[in-house]
């Protein structure tokens, strides 16, 4: 009896395994088929050969007793192409099916193999229905079901199962392992939830069994089911599940620009992955343009965060309040902690790596750009001439805050910043920086009606390389016996108050503080109700106002922004305004006041109906200082300095999509900027290019591309003219797997050249793509050069062929 | 505040101090280096600290070795103001005549013996920050008897080129064509010549910052006359070819020569997009895009990134990865738009960039 | 009035709850549902707990509400193969009484829409919609559920439905597939034929199936997720 059981059981569970096919074929290297029941869906899913490259599938079946087959397209996916037989289709005996493929080479192949000559297609057995399967409800995955491996788990209902199962005993398989021990049994459900799941399962089609018993451990019925897991490349991106994600991207290009060429390689690794609510981030970037004389290119970067704070090692660009420190890479540590009612953030690092400078000759005295170096390494010469290098510049940030921003924020930084003297030899005027700022945040209804305000001061020493001042220079420049007679002890009082903190000699700027000149402030205040967002903002920036924090800041302005966006007729129409007002010589230490004033307005229409978007805007740019070359001509100062300099610039856009055979998009852009300069260059300017694009769709996988664009500019009295042209097209193959495009550009008139751009991807896998792009320029136009000693211009005329190549591979990881 | 005094003090002091003996003078002259649009404090504010004081002026006197005595005044003309006012003079001992610079003063050769100084007006000046106005140099030689043998004199105004200096086109965001993207800027008074920089910017959440500091740059041009306040792109010379459909930024700086540095004024980065072949197809898709996705929560996200004129289109794909065509895609969208209760969420995910 | 109607409620489910459970020692309450599917923004809250995120996979017994918010659905799936799809802004209360293999469901719908595919109910067993204004006993159907402040909606894709208002004259009948039945809050109850509105209304609340159209552009993914057409 027992031996029967056992039989009986080893006989069930082969029946259970998705039955795999293996015909011999060129295409197909398995064939995987659920458990075929009666008025059940049953699911078919073909893997293909490695090598192959199938652009179509179709299946072709029948039930028993029927003549024709249902011929359907199956659904291809990677390396799979699936299809599911309805229930209704499904019949005992048996179901009869075949299968086609067409290649990417246009070649045809049927599964089975002699299926074009023999006719004979492959069948399958469908067993008949049982009573007992209405007792066992598989809930999820339904049968046949698609799901992605996120999304799945299972679950059972044994509502219906008769009085003699033993619930509790039922086992459960999945692709023929049992999985009942992760199994949860709460009476009529059974669960196997997405935690305790810890099998990740690949694409492709899987088996679910379900085998009850009953009270005497007798197998009492099974049933089986079978679902597709889904590849998950596409279809999560995006999701707040993802636990890693990553992409590698390779890139290599030799471009070769007037007979010089260059290669440049390059290989850049992002990967991010979260685990209870933290979050890691990496990124490493190699390239060949890394030169030991240039500052960092590679890049090297991991951080850790999570809600209450993150921490950052390697190159990445920390954020403090704007005016101190901002977008500047900084390769070394960051760090913050964010409890809400009080927040603290710190960096630390370096800005510039030390780059030795270059001895250009030896000098006998000093001068410009020649400096003291050591005798005993340098064949006794005390002085040389130098290409100076670069000190290495160290970074020190922190910023305590309280609130948590959302409503309220008070913050305070601190910066300093200072080159090491001692990191390089030959390098002039080492640099340090000490910034100070605060800055405030109050948001109420959502940020809806926001206030911030920061304002920062600095001081800045530009040459630090001796030091603060001795005792003894401080005696000799001052008192009774010095050219200057003040107490020499008030200005050892100071530097000592400041020292390790700041290195005091007559290097330090401001010698004003008290007149604000390195004070920064801003205060902006923002609205946003009722699709209209306004923004109006004052700021302040001192001439001397500097933080080695940040790459770049405009000082020696004071002014007002203000900006309106307003969205009409239910966000079809967006109407933008903006008007600023800026002025200088904040610390009058120049002849004349310059005011810039610009004017930025736009108007765009998005219809949501077949209309064209129309998009519109001017700017009006006008910057004067009230000096004028006319009015005093014999006053050289006024004659140079004036400026009086309007710059008017116009710029329309339509775009229309519109069916005529084809599908079409047409673009037509209008763009004039006038410049009118009243200062003694006269350096007027009118340029204007009117361009039309349009592209169309012949076939889903064919477009093309036609671009005119005329151009007319006049500078100061030359006129220069042009035409170019455009035609480029873009085709795709093999079920888009490979991307072709290509495009011709020629141009006419003054501009005289011709490009010839050509690109082929091809997606290896969903996932992995290779790119290959090919660029040809001819170029021959008539230059202005100017002679470097002379400063006087010439026309050259230039002939050069560049051709650029480049291999990309990229490959995202999900 | 006394230590800025001083340091103005120290300043003037040493650029005027000399004294001469008795002779037949054939020649004197004062000669200030210009342009010397600025001068920073500091910069010359010790006289025995050699390795940061540079040349502004020179005096030269002949035939040497005779035995003078240099007196000087300064008189300051304050900006917008017409009158000037006395801010220092001095007196040097007897020294033998010689042509010298302002770093030989006070030196062992050529005494000072004695300085005068209009401490207000001293004031006034530190309170600036940086010497400003005009400043007329009038000195007179001597012999050792009080003789007036010659005079000279020259004035030097600061300019104090402006720190704000501002690109005039392209206008930020604009987009322009290959052959046609005219730099413009606002004359920056004092300046010795321009310089004009230009490199890629790869995707827009890169700052322009980094884009412009990014390894081999496209234009990197140091020699615009400072006459000029415009240039062609295309007529510089070109490191590596620009091309149509990506966004490049651009930067000018204001070179000014100071006498022992050359002080570099930066414009602001402005980025601009050439335009590409595929525009009208991106921005029919873009518009559409924009239309369906104002009405969505974070709509304005939407506008930020799909106004973005350096956003290409590469590929429609569904959930699972198969590509869907433009006319699907049209479909959709009009669907959306009538029915915009069926959009769950939109996002837009940046690519990483290094 | 409103005051009213919700005591009539309470007392209903309080009534179904005690009759469902009297004689029986207080047990740990069965699963008699799975949450199969959630999109977007969807909290569940047990008898005495709170509201929380909910996953899939998520068993929910006698008792439990579930929610959802703004474009958000759920759909439930009960031990009997019965599918509620819960649509958007909706809240729902399931009440299940167990015996042997008998279960009787009752659920309540606070507000919202609520698409309905009942299995066919075995002898002794129903499923029971409560709304505000209405109570519907159902032995196997389809159809569609829409309670507002203005009352109840039961548009019914095919099969019978007992009902009764509960509110004015509590008129109690019956319906069959095609038809649609308006509960008002003064007690009124309109039967007329399912209208081209009910009838686009019925379809759309049963998709469940979210796509996504991934535009790829060269600065990352823009990525809509939309329910299917």
């Amino acid at each position: 009896m027992v031996k029967k059981v056992t039989f009986f059981v080893v006989l069930f569970l082969l029946g259970l395994i998705p039955t795999t096919f293996s015909q011999i074929s060129s295409v197909v290297s398995e064939v995987k088929i659920g458990n075929a029941k009666e008025n059940e869906s049953l699911t078919i899913e073909a893997r293909f050969q490695p090598s192959s490259s199938v652009t179509k599938a179709v299946i072709g079946y029948r039930s028993f007793g029927q003549n024709e087959f249902t011929v359907s397209d199956m659904m291809v996916q990677g390396s799979s192409a699936f299809f599911t037989i309805p229930a209704a289709e499904v019949l005992p005996p048996n179901i009869e099916y075949f299968m086609k493929f067409s290649m990417t080479t246009g070649v045809e192949e049927t599964y089975p193999e002699e299926f074009l000559k023999s006719n004979t297609p492959i069948q399958i057995q469908v067993q008949s229905i049982s009573g007992k399967d209405r007792e066992v409800l598989v809930m999820s995955p339904e049968k046949g079901e698609k799901i992605l491996p996120d999304e799945f788990f299972i679950s059972i209902s044994l509502l219906r199962a008769s009085d003699i199962v033993n619930k509790g005993a039922t086992k459960i398989y999945l692709d023929n392992n049992d999985v009942t021990n992760i199994a949860l049994f709460a009476e009529d459900i059974i669960i196997i939830s997405p935690e305790n799941f810890q099998i990740q399962l690949k694409d492709g089609l899987h088996s679910l069994s379900v085998e009850l018993y009953d009270t005497t451990n007798t197998l009492y019925h099974s049933v089986s089911s079978q679902f597709v897991i889904l590849n998950p490349s596409y279809a999560l991106l995006g999701q707040s599940a993802i636990n890693y994600t990553g992409d590698v991207r390779f890139e290599s290009r030799n471009e070769n620009v007037q007979t010089v060429g260059t290669w440049y390689n390059n290989l850049n690794v992002n990967l991010q992955a979260d685990y209870k609510g933290f979050n890691l981030q990496s990124n490493v970037y190699l390239t060949s343009e890394e030169k030991k004389y240039l500052q960092p290119n590679n890049r090297y970067m991991v951080n850790l965060s999570h809600d209450y704070g993150a921490i950052t090692l390697g190159d990445h660009y920390p954020k403090y309040p704007s005016l101190v420190l901002n977008g500047k890479r900084v390769r070394g540590f960051s760090g913050e902690v964010n409890l809400g009612f009080f927040n603290i953030q710190t960096s630390f690092g370096e800005i510039y790596r030390n780059v030795e400078g270059s001895i250009i000759q030896y000098k006998d005295t000093l001068g410009s750009n020649i400096i003291e170096v050591n005798p005993s390494k340098h064949n006794g010469n005390k002085y040389a001439e130098v290409n100076p290098g670069t000190f290495k510049r160290s970074l020190l940030a922190v910023r305590p805050s309280f609130g948590k921003g959302e409503n309220f924020q008070f913050g305070l930084t601190f910066l300093h910043v200072k080159d090491e003297t001692s990191s390089i030899e030959l390098g002039t005027a080492p640099k340090e920086n000490l910034v100070l700022g605060t800055d405030l945040m109050f948001g109420f209804d959502n940020q809806n009606i926001l206030f911030t305000t920061q304002a920062a001061f600095s001081l800045l020493n530009n040459d630090i390389s001796n030091g603060s001042l001795s005792d003894s220079e401080i005696v000799a420049t001052f008192g009774p016996d010095g050219l200057i007679n003040i107490n020499p002890d008030d200005v050892k009082k100071l530097r000592d108050q400041v020292s390790g903190l700041f290195t005091v000699n007559q290097y330090v700027t401001p010698l004003n503080p008290q007149k604000l000149p390195s004070l920064a402030a801003e205060a902006a205040f923002s609205l946003n109700y009722f699709d209209n967002y306004l923004k109006s903002s004052y700021i302040y920036r001192g001439e001397q106002y500097s933080s080695f924090g940040q790459s770049y800041v405009r000082t020696d302005v004071a002014g007002i922004n203000i900006l309106d966006r307003l969205r009409l007729f239910e966000n079809k129409f967006f109407v933008s305004v903006g008007y600023e007002s800026l002025q200088d010589n904040l610390q009058k230490i120049k002849r004349a006041t310059t005011t810039f004033q610009t004017l930025n307005t736009s108007l765009s229409f998005y219809p949501r109906t077949n209309l064209p978007s129309i998009i519109v805007g001017y700017t009006r740019l006008n910057n004067t200082n009230g000096l004028s070359p006319i009015k005093d001509p014999l006053d050289s100062t006024a004659y140079l300095s004036a400026i009086n300099d309007i710059t008017n610039r116009i710029s329309t856009q339509l775009s229309y999509n519109f069916e005529w055979y084809y599908r079409h998009s047409v673009s037509l852009s209008f763009v004039n900027s006038a410049r009118d300069d009243k200062s003694h260059a006269n350096y007027d300017i009118d340029n204007s290019s009117v361009t039309v694009s349009s592209g169309t769709r012949w076939f889903d996988n064919l477009s093309s591309s036609l671009n005119i664009s005329m151009n007319n500019s006049k500078v100061d009295t030359t006129n220069f003219s042009y035409v170019s042209i455009a035609l480029g097209a873009n085709y795709s193959m093999m079920q888009d797997k490979l991307l072709l495009s290509g495009s011709l550009s020629p141009s006419f008139g003054d501009y005289k050249r011709t490009s010839f751009d050509a690109s082929a991807l091809y997606y290896l896998m969903p996932n992995l793509t290779v790119q290959f792009q090919f660029r040809y320029l001819n170029y021959d136009y008539t230059s202005t050069k100017i002679d470097q000693y002379t400063n006087v211009q010439y026309a050259v005329k230039t002939k050069a062929n560049d051709v650029i190549m480049g291999l990309t591979t990229q490959l995202y990881l999900q | 505040m006394k230590i800025c005094r001083t340091f103005l003090f120290v300043l003037f002091a040493v650029l005027l101090s000399s004294s001469l003996s008795a002779q037949s003078i054939t020649d004197f002259r004062l000669e200030i280096f210009k342009p010397l649009p600025e001068l920073n404090l500091g910069a010359l504010s010790i006289a025995n600290d050699l390795s940061g004081a540079p040349r502004v002026f020179s005096i030269s006197i002949v035939p040497e070795n005779v035995d003078v005595v240099l007196e000087g005044e300064i008189k300051w003309t304050d900006v917008g103001k017409s009158n000037s006012v006395p801010l220092f003079d001095f007196k040097t001992r007897v020294f033998k005549s010689k042509a010298f610079y302002n770093t030989d003063l006070g030196s062992t050769t050529i005494r000072i013996a004695r300085t005068n100084s209009n401490n207000s007006v001293i004031n006034d000046i530190i309170n600036k920050g940086k010497p400003t106005g005009r400043f007329e140099f009038k000195l007179t030689l001597k012999n050792p008897a009080g003789v007036v043998l010659r005079t000279a004199s020259d004035f030097v105004e600061f300019i104090n080129p402006t720190q704000s200096f501002t690109i005039l086109t392209p206008t930020k965001d604009a987009e322009g064509q290959l052959g046609n993207i005219l730099v413009s800027w606002i004359q920056v008074p004092g300046s010795d010549h321009y310089k004009i920089k230009v490199n890629k910017r790869t995707n827009s959440s890169q700052s322009l910052e980094n884009a412009l500091a990014s390894p081999s740059p496209y234009i990197d041009f140091a020699n615009i006359p400072s006459s000029k306040t415009s240039v062609r792109l295309s007529d510089l010379p070109t490191l590596r070819p620009l091309q149509e459909g990506l966004e490049y930024v651009v930067q000018v700086v204001a070179v000014i020569k100071l006498p022992n540095e050359s002080k570099e004024l930066p414009s602001e980065i402005v980025n601009f997009r050439i335009a590409g072949a595929n525009d009208a197809r991106d921005n029919a898709i873009k518009n559409s895009l924009m239309a369906m996705t104002q009405s969505l929560p974070g709509g304005s996200t939407f506008a930020s990134v799909l106004s973005d004129r350096n956003l290409r289109i590469n590929r429609l794909v569904d959930e699972n990865g198969n590509p869907i065509s433009q006319d699907q895609l049209n479909n959709l969208l009009m669907y959306f738009n009538t029915h915009p209760d069926r959009v769950i969420s939109a996002q837009f995910i940046y690519n990483e960039n290094p | 009035m409103k005051k009213f109607n919700f005591m009539v409620v309470v007392l209903m489910l309080v009534a179904f709850t005690a009759t469902n459970f009297a004689g029986e020692n207080p047990q740990p309450a069965a699963p008699i549902a799975i949450v199969m599917k959630i999109v977007k923004d969807v909290s569940f809250k047990k008898v005495d707990g709170d509201w929380s995120n909910i996953k899939i996979g998520q068993a929910l017994s006698t008792g439990d509400e579930i929610k959802t918010g703004s474009k958000s659905l759920a759909l439930v799936k009960f031990t009997d193969n019965s599918i509620l799809r819960v649509r958007e802004n909706c809240s729902i209360k399931i009440y299940a009484d167990k015996n042997d293999k008998q279960i009787s469901k009752n659920t309540y719908i606070g507000k919202g829409g609520v698409n309905f595919e009942v299995a066919k109910q075995q002898q002794n067993e129903e499923f029971q919609f409560t709304t505000p204004t209405m109570v519907a006993s159902i032995r196997g159907t389809k159809g569609f559920f829409q309670v507002g402040d203005e009352g109840t909606v039961l548009v019914l894709e095919e099969g019978a439905v007992d009902y009764k208002s509960l509110l004015g004259d509590q008129i109690k009948g019956n319906v069959k597939g095609g038809n649609s039945v308006v509960f008002t809050n003064d007690g009124q109850v309109t039967v007329s034929t399912i209208s081209p509105d009910q009838q686009k209304q019925l379809e759309d609340s049963k998709k469940t199936n979210t796509k996504k159209i991934i535009i790829k552009t060269n600065q990352g993914d823009l990525i809509i997720e939309y329910l299917e057409e």
